[in-house]
């Protein structure tokens, strides 16, 4: 066994009303700038939708992610090491910057110095890359809401295992819906982005899981941004660097939660510790399909089995970080609970983000123009939801439709055990038997009410620390000058190469 | 001895550029490694590139690995090409590579100067170096065409005077005989080795060969793993 | 093939036997110490009875120029010039751009060499150098001996390199040979059979004299490559003709190539993902707008 610890998130999707302050927060913190305009490390989608870039999650374009084998093994789907090469002068399945969306700005000064005039001043759009005007075609969000649905919803990829006549059904005007997916770097076990990088330039922090591309090293080949099968490792067009989520090392480094984490109004956000065993990478991956999300869940270790201290002791971490992963809200909603699940799994990076499936605004079914919340049927209500289970199970699970299932019956057995234990307008026999088909006591489910309704802000981001101090002493350069350093940023301007 | 422009450009000058180049790419690598990059604009436009790009690298390296040979093999060389049919290959082959490099550099040239976002991105030492390259690969082209059989004769007089340029003995006898399209072909050799450390062109020194012979994931600590830690007390309450 | 190949052997045998019998009937100029002296330091510009190279044909010079002038002249040719001397002037005009340097002889050494060519004159001979004599005649088989070293298909036994690396001849290959030198295919009309043999076997050009300074072709070399120079003088050379097939096949290969790199990442992005999901949606919207608009029109005829 070999224990390490990964930062992990959860993000409850239930709670998501989709206001990107998450993404401002990150805008403002790491991507206002030159060559960095159009990148969201954070971004928020809607579902369906195509997301940002366009389609993202269609691996047949992209060829992002692992694929298994005939011999089981994994292998990059875009690139051999060999075809690395071979396609490095021209990369055939890098998204252009018009899959994103050409970043702009107004001229807003027009609006001071037209001369005085018929009409109205107006502040035209011009390009943040070239300066000129330009006509905006698409932007960070365009879909938000369902917005242009004949181009972007209707292409979702997760849609092509749903039936025909449920794709018309969920078109249709009255049980349209949606929900929001933000989404974030998933500092994979397992990164895809890292394997393909030529450079060498990738890597995975070992002490807390961070997925970090060093700048220095880093060459430009872009081979990153088609490897992620998330899209969340970006190329600075100014720079000549490739750039992703930091998730904020900074601020969790001095016990703080990631920007995005901080800002989040709806209190979405769950982050806490993971012990994983490393050795158990990459078979985890090389599984069917329908059992990843069950080998996603078999490789992350109980902080509280004997073992696993000494193991996770004997790889260097304190005391005091065991507890926190004891304390984590990810391992409860992941391990604990099981309400939690990895965004397309069958990529085969292991994500270390994890979403509780939406409830709410796909629970409600139309009966005679009225909508009906009632939840008379309770759990009949999963299977007659106005999104489709195979949608969420290609979103969420690889296809298994069984874990979004028990998922989604394990949130409608909370809100019937509360509603019980407050109102007391449901039967307790009827209450009694959806427990014991999810299996969890009435305990169980007020901690999960407990945590996903009321949650204090320690509860939802429970930090291990990150001992600077003894890192910084450990490092084998003179400490005195990594003192001198410290704070003064770049030594070389990140400025573009000649 | 006679101090001859001949003298100038073929006996002192080669040593300026590779001074030039040795020095300031290793300091370059070592102060400013932020400054290695591709600088690819595939990622503002894709289309155009590829036509450009990929016959344009793979024909150059095709052709300056033609010369490397030459260079390091001149008697196999005329060995392989004393029957006549494999030297037409030889000649052919070498100048479908310059044909097909020279192609992509053109749709470069003109792709970046045509494209409002590679306009953005370029700065002019990538103009020098788009002018150098042109220059050379059309300089390049015109002696494969006119001045047959190029491999035969820079086997027999480029290869040695490159020897003896390395050898600290430049021999400038070889070379000064030669027409001046071809004494300008050398020169902008060494003007590009000169240039390279200075522009974008040295994304060529850091091509990630190494990436083959890689494990797939990399993991870098802090600190040895094990070391770290280990004297934390359990922090209480929260 | 074979019936041309004979008929330019024999014409080769003839030639170069001619060849050799003038050249066994002259030894004796150039076997003279003068004469040979004469090969070294002035043959490569001037001929005795041969007609005119880079300077004047020397046959009979004693007859047109006084002694003593020549004695001045041939010492400082440069110092003639400069004084003014109309004989001088009018020389340096008529071989311009070519000047004779100032020659290191004796007078002793200048009266040899008057002496030398008053004899040749005086013999009704032309001076025939050591060099352009051809070490035995040429026979059958020389042609294709001659072919294998102009081709480089035999290597020159003293390591030089092959005469196609710079040369054509016409039909030597199918794409002819190098075009950095000469098309050799009639070089015997340009020059004397004395006259290419002497370059065969010392090349005074100054690429060539380089390259063959520490290599020179052995006489049995000289021959062969000779007799096969001598098999193409009938040729017409058409340079054009092969240097335009040579870019047409580079054309199409090169066409091939770009046709390939198309092939091997035809799966490749091309207009880009949205941009085309906006096309597909407005090209349906069209259909839908022009269906609509066919029905409307078929129910108002119904």
């Amino acid at each position: 066994m070999n224990v390490r610890l990964q930062m992990a998130m959860v993000f409850h999707l239930d709670k998501c009303i989709g206001c990107h302050t998450c993404s401002i927060a990150c805008k403002n913190v790491w991507t206002d700038r030159r060559g960095a305009e159009y990148m969201w490390w954070n971004n928020v989608e809607t579902k369906p939708g195509t997301g940002y870039p366009t389609a993202w999650e269609d691996q047949d374009r992209y060829r992002g992610g692992w694929v298994q084998g005939s011999d089981g093994k994994l292998r990059l789907r875009g690139f051999s090491k060999g075809g690395t090469l071979e396609s490095i002068f021209h990369q055939p399945y890098l998204p252009t910057i018009d899959d994103y969306y050409e970043p702009f700005t107004y001229r807003y000064q027009d609006l001071f110095d037209t001369p005085e005039g018929a009409d109205q001043p107006t502040a035209r759009p011009v390009s943040m890359i070239t300066g000129k005007p330009i006509d905006i075609q698409a932007g960070p969000n365009w879909d938000d809401d369902l917005g242009g649905s004949p181009v972007y919803a209707e292409n979702d990829p997760n849609l092509t295992h749903v039936s025909e006549e449920d794709k018309r059904l969920l078109f249709e005007l009255e049980r349209m819906t949606f929900f929001y997916v933000p989404r974030i770097c998933n500092h994979c076990l397992n990164p895809s982005c890292v394997a393909a990088c030529p450079s060498g330039a990738i890597y995975k922090r070992g002490e807390d899981g961070v997925v970090l591309i060093n700048q220095e090293a880093c060459r430009g080949w872009r081979f990153c941004v088609t490897a992620c099968p998330y899209k969340k490792s970006y190329y600075n067009w100014s720079t000549g660097k490739s750039e992703k989520c930091i998730l904020c090392f900074p601020r969790i480094e001095t016990g703080q939660a990631p920007a995005c984490f901080h800002s989040c109004v709806g209190r979405i956000r769950y982050f806490g510790g993971l012990l994983y065993d490393a050795d158990k990478l990459p078979a985890a991956a090389s599984v069917p399909e329908g059992e990843l999300v069950d080998a996603h869940r078999g490789i992350i270790l109980n902080p509280n089995d004997p073992a696993v201290v000494a193991g996770a002791r004997k790889n260097g971490l304190g005391p005091d970080v065991i507890e926190a992963c004891r304390r984590s809200p990810v391992y409860q909603y992941v391990i604990d609970w099981k309400l939690a699940l990895p965004l397309h799994a069958e990529f085969r990076t292991i994500p270390m983000l994890f979403y509780v499936p939406p409830l709410m605004p796909v629970m409600a079914t139309v009966e005679n123009g009225a909508y009906d919340t009632t939840e008379t049927g309770l759990f009949g209500v999963v299977d007659n939801m106005r999104l489709p289970i195979t949608y969420l199970a290609r979103l969420f699970s690889a296809g298994n439709e069984g874990h979004v299932r028990y998922a989604l019956k394990k949130q409608i057995a909370v809100r019937a055990h509360r509603r019980m234990v407050t109102v007391g307008d449901l039967d307790r026999d009827a209450v009694t038997s959806m427990m014991q088909e999810v299996g969890a006591d009435a305990a169980e489910l007020d901690a999960i009410y407990r945590l996903t309704s009321l949650p204090t802000e320690k509860e939802r981001y429970v930090i291990p620390p990150s001992h600077r101090e003894e890192a910084e002493q450990m490092l084998k350069t003179d400490v005195l000058r990594a003192k001198g350093e410290t704070g003064f940023g770049f030594l070389e301007r990140p400025v573009r190469g000649t | 001895m006679v101090f001859t422009i001949d003298t100038l450009l073929f006996q002192v000058l080669p040593y300026v550029p590779v001074a030039l180049f040795i020095i300031e790419a290793i300091r370059r690598y070592r102060q400013r490694p932020f400054s290695y990059s591709s600088l690819s604009s595939q990622f503002l436009e894709g289309d155009r590139l590829f036509i450009g790009s990929v016959p344009w690298h793979y024909g150059i390296l095709f052709v300056l690995g033609g010369h490397l040979f030459a260079f390091l093999f001149p008697r196999e060389l005329i060995a392989f090409g004393s029957v006549p049919w494999r030297l037409l290959i030889l000649e052919v082959t070498a100048l479908i590579g310059g044909l097909v490099s020279l192609i992509g550099l053109v749709e470069l040239t003109i792709r970046r100067l045509t494209r409002d976002r590679i306009r953005a991105v370029t700065n002019v030492m990538d103009l020098v170096v788009l002018g150098v390259l042109l220059t050379q690969v059309g300089l390049g082209v015109y002696i494969a065409l006119t001045m047959r059989w190029g491999s035969m004769w820079f086997a027999t007089i480029m290869a040695p005077y490159l020897k003896s340029v390395v050898l600290l003995q430049p021999n400038v006898d070889l070379v000064s005989v030669l027409p001046w399209v071809i004494k300008l072909h050398i020169v902008g050799a060494y003007v590009f080795l000169a240039i390279l450390p200075y522009s974008r062109l040295v994304h060529m020194l850091v091509w990630p060969v190494h990436y083959l012979f890689r494990r797939p994931q990399v993991v870098i600590w802090n600190a040895e793993p094990g070391s770290l830690r280990s004297t934390g007390e359990p922090e209480r309450g929260g | 093939m074979t019936d041309r190949m004979n008929a330019l052997l024999r014409t080769a045998v003839v030639v170069g036997s001619v060849v050799l019998m003038q050249g066994t009937s002259r030894a004796q100029d150039a076997a003279d110490p003068t004469g040979a002296l004469f090969e070294k330091q002035c043959y490569s510009c001037h001929n005795i009875g041969s007609g005119k190279k880079k300077g004047p044909d020397l046959k009979g010079i004693l007859q047109r120029r006084d002694r003593a002038w020549l004695h001045k002249f041939i010492a400082s040719p440069k110092s003639m010039k400069a004084s003014g001397d109309k004989i001088a002037v009018g020389l340096f005009r008529e071989f311009a751009p070519e000047e004779m340097p100032d020659q290191m002889l004796t007078p002793l050494q200048i009266e040899d060499f008057l002496n030398f060519i008053d004899k040749v004159t005086k013999s009704g001979k032309v001076f025939v150098p050591q060099s352009g004599q051809l070490s035995r005649p040429v026979r059958p088989g020389d042609i294709e001996a001659g072919y294998a070293y102009f081709t480089g298909k035999k290597k020159l036994a003293a390591g030089g390199p092959a005469c196609i690396s710079c040369h054509s001849v016409q039909g030597v290959t199918p794409l002819g040979g190098g075009t950095l030198g000469l098309d050799l295919t009639q070089a015997n009309a340009r020059y004397t059979n004395i006259e290419l043999a002497s370059i065969l076997k010392a090349p005074a050009f100054p690429t060539m004299s380089r390259l063959f300074a520490n290599n020179p072709l052995t006489d049995e070399e000289v021959v062969q490559v000779f007799a096969y120079l001598q098999s193409t003088k009938t040729r017409t050379p058409d340079p054009g003709r092969s240097a335009f097939a040579f870019v047409l096949i580079g054309m199409a290969g090169t066409v091939a190539c770009l046709g390939l790199m198309n092939f091997r990442w035809r799966a490749r992005l091309r207009t880009g993902v949205r941009k085309d999901f906006v096309a597909q949606a407005v090209e349906r919207h069209r259909k839908n707008l022009r269906s609509a608009d066919h029905s409307h029109r078929a129910g108002r005829d119904a």
